[in-house]
């Protein structure tokens, strides 16, 4: 099992009048190669959850074990570790460095992984051309559009390969034809062997997964296989439909 | 890599802020440039006291003494002293006087010394013309004199002064030689003399008594041992009366060491300004964490270590505060030469030692002040960091 939570909560100001059950006895597991979506409204606690899963935060209570290893008894560098090798994130706000470049944002992980220039130079214009901004390596964030953005996000999530990928509403800001495209190409990720595990709380892009795991006040409370026919619906759906929208020519 | 990746990030952070850089480096800035401007000119200026001094010859013993008893052991003291052979190397009577000297319709006041022919290895003058005096010369009490350099140059325009004859108290010197100038010709200085045969005192100043001597120790060390031997030697001889013995290495090596004592005092207060500098650093990169907050956020969740994070805002801090540093050197630079050419009327530029240590000292400061900030941004949790925007 990859991913193996067992009784986790996570809870703020825990006995004080204030307290908060972001998650609340949550117990969830993920096998490598799946494509997961961990759906729920705002306030769920969806996002409190991947935070936990991505390693960028402890549960208060449980356990969580991250291909056998406990998760909670690692410690800080570890942790970074993990989040540099194992994992790429796609956050909703895209998450760039406004003062470096598409290339050295995608550049960043590999520094820190201590990665030889060529090899990074190398992985970097690969994954920068695999989302179709081989051209606009030295822009920064702010010269280009959100979609661009979103896909120099995903250049460096995807740059080294990690065996998970973690999208946080992955099209949250995005117009729907640059949204479909960022669904489409998480699915080729899952198909191409990544463990992909995708938090939306926008039911159609959850059917895109092949498994929707439902989240409400912090509590899973469903979880269940997407039909094949309806996960073909929802990753052919938005195309066309945005694409006559958008009148075609986005970009 | 990763550390020149860091500093040329580092570099961009500081030209993308310029205004505040600049008002950040200020602090690092006036300290270099004022530590580096007041010690090179308090070094320059010692340099050219101590420039002075040798000028004026160096392990230079002043004998002088005075007896009331009228008896007179100049003769013995002379041979006694010459007698020391490891310790000095030469010994002359250093009497002088000033008197008034003509040639031709000039005149002119200086000083008359009378001296021995060890006169100028003792008292540190070069010839620049002719011969200086010999044994002869004063074993026969001959008139013949050599010019301090004021003398030769108030007298004798464009004429060769060598062979003429110079009137002191009625009696015709002949001019033998012409001393180098040592002090520009000044009024009063070393330069402002002439020389004649020390058994010419008689006649002159109607006088033999020689109570001043000049003795010229072989070395440093051995300045004080002949100190010792002759006040032993002049204490037995003098009955009634007082000598009196000193050496200007004793005094110069006194002043060396006031002068280092000043030297730091003045460093440590404009060290004071560099510390307050660094404080500015400490207070900018506190603003910097603070405002990158989101950054680092990100930065830890792909992976960045700690180590990592404090290291690149160790390096931002140690670049501002070395570029400060360099602007520092090269004002202090422009600062020592332009005070020194006022005030030493000579231009003295920092030396090397001062210079790398003002520079290193601004990085070590750098990193000292921007530890704690750095520290700080490296505590921060990733989530928590993420969620600022």
């Amino acid at each position: 099992m990859l991913i193996d939570v067992r009784r986790i909560s996570k809870i703020y100001n825990e006995g004080l009048a204030s307290e908060v059950r972001a998650l609340d006895d949550v117990s969830l597991q993920i096998d490598y190669g799946e494509f997961t979506t961990i759906w729920g409204q705002s306030g769920s606690g969806k996002s409190t959850l991947m935070n936990i899963l991505g390693c960028l935060d402890l549960p208060t209570y449980g356990e969580y074990l991250l291909d056998g290893e406990p998760v909670n008894q690692m410690p800080i560098k570890k942790l970074s570790t993990i989040r540099n090798h194992h994992i790429g994130f796609i956050f909703q706000g895209f998450n760039l460095i406004p003062s470096l470049t598409a290339l050295e944002n995608v550049e960043l992980p590999l520094i820190y992984r201590g990665m030889p220039y060529s090899q990074r130079m190398e992985l970097c214009r690969s994954s920068l051309e695999s989302v179709g901004l081989g051209e606009r390596l030295k822009h920064r964030p702010s010269e280009l559009s959100g979609g661009q953005q979103q896909r120099v996000a995903i250049a460096r999530a995807i740059a080294a390969s990690p065996p998970i990928i973690m999208a946080d509403e992955p099209t949250g800001n995005l117009d729907s034809r640059s949204g479909a495209e960022i669904m489409q190409r998480l699915a080729r990720l899952n198909e191409q062997g990544s463990t992909v595990i995708l938090i939306t709380h926008d039911l159609r892009l959850a059917r895109a997964a092949k498994r929707i795991v439902t989240i409400h006040d912090g509590r899973v409370i469903a979880d269940e296989a997407v039909p094949e026919s309806q996960r073909r619906e929802a990753l052919t759906f938005t195309e066309p439909v945005a694409a006559s929208k958008e009148g075609g020519a986005a970009d | 890599m990763r550390i020149f990746q860091t500093f040329s990030m580092a570099m961009k952070s500081i030209f993308n802020n310029k205004m505040r850089s600049l008002l950040t480096m200020l602090g690092i800035i006036i300290g270099v440039c004022s530590v580096i401007t007041l010690v090179s000119v308090m070094r320059g200026s010692q340099a050219k006291i101590m420039e002075g001094y040798a000028k004026m010859g160096t392990n230079r013993i002043s004998v002088n003494y005075n007896t009331w008893d009228g008896s007179d052991f100049a003769g013995d003291l002379y041979d006694f002293c010459l007698g020391l052979s490891t310790e000095v190397e030469g010994v002359t009577p250093s009497v002088s006087q000033y008197l008034t000297l003509r040639y031709k319709t000039k005149s002119m006041e200086t000083r008359v010394s009378f001296g021995s022919d060890q006169f100028d290895r003792c008292q540190n003058y070069e010839l620049a013309a002719g011969r200086s005096l010999c044994y002869t010369d004063i074993y026969n009490r001959v008139k013949v004199c050599v010019l301090g350099s004021r003398v030769a140059s108030e007298f004798f325009n464009l004429e060769n002064p060598i062979g003429k004859t110079i009137k002191i108290k009625g009696d015709q010197y002949t001019v033998v030689g012409i001393y180098q100038s040592k002090f520009d010709n000044q009024q009063g200085s070393d330069d402002d003399m002439i020389l004649v045969p020390y058994s010419r005192m008689r006649s002159i100043m109607g006088t033999r008594q020689i109570s001043q001597f000049t003795v010229k120790a072989t070395s440093a060390a051995n300045v004080n041992i002949a100190i010792n031997k002759i006040g032993n030697w002049l204490s037995s001889r003098v009955k009634q009366g007082y000598f009196d013995i000193y050496s200007n290495t004793n005094y110069i090596e006194q002043q060396n060491e006031n002068n280092k004592m000043l030297t730091l005092l003045v460093g440590g207060i404009a060290g004071i300004s560099l510390l307050v500098g660094g404080i500015g650093i400490m207070n900018i990169m506190l603003v910097s964490v603070a405002e990158r907050t989101r950054e680092i956020g990100i930065r830890m969740a792909i992976g960045a270590k700690r180590r990592d994070i404090i290291t690149q805002f160790l390096i931002e801090a140690a670049t501002i505060s070395a570029c400060g540093g360099v602007i520092g050197i090269i004002l202090g630079a422009m600062g020592s030469a332009l005070l020194s050419s006022a005030i030493l009327k000579e231009v003295f530029y920092p030396d090397p030692t001062i210079t790398i240590g003002a520079f290193l000292f601004s990085v070590v400061l750098g990193v000292f002040f921007g530890f704690y900030p750095a520290n700080k941004a490296s505590k921060m949790q990733p989530v928590e960091a993420l969620r600022n925007q």
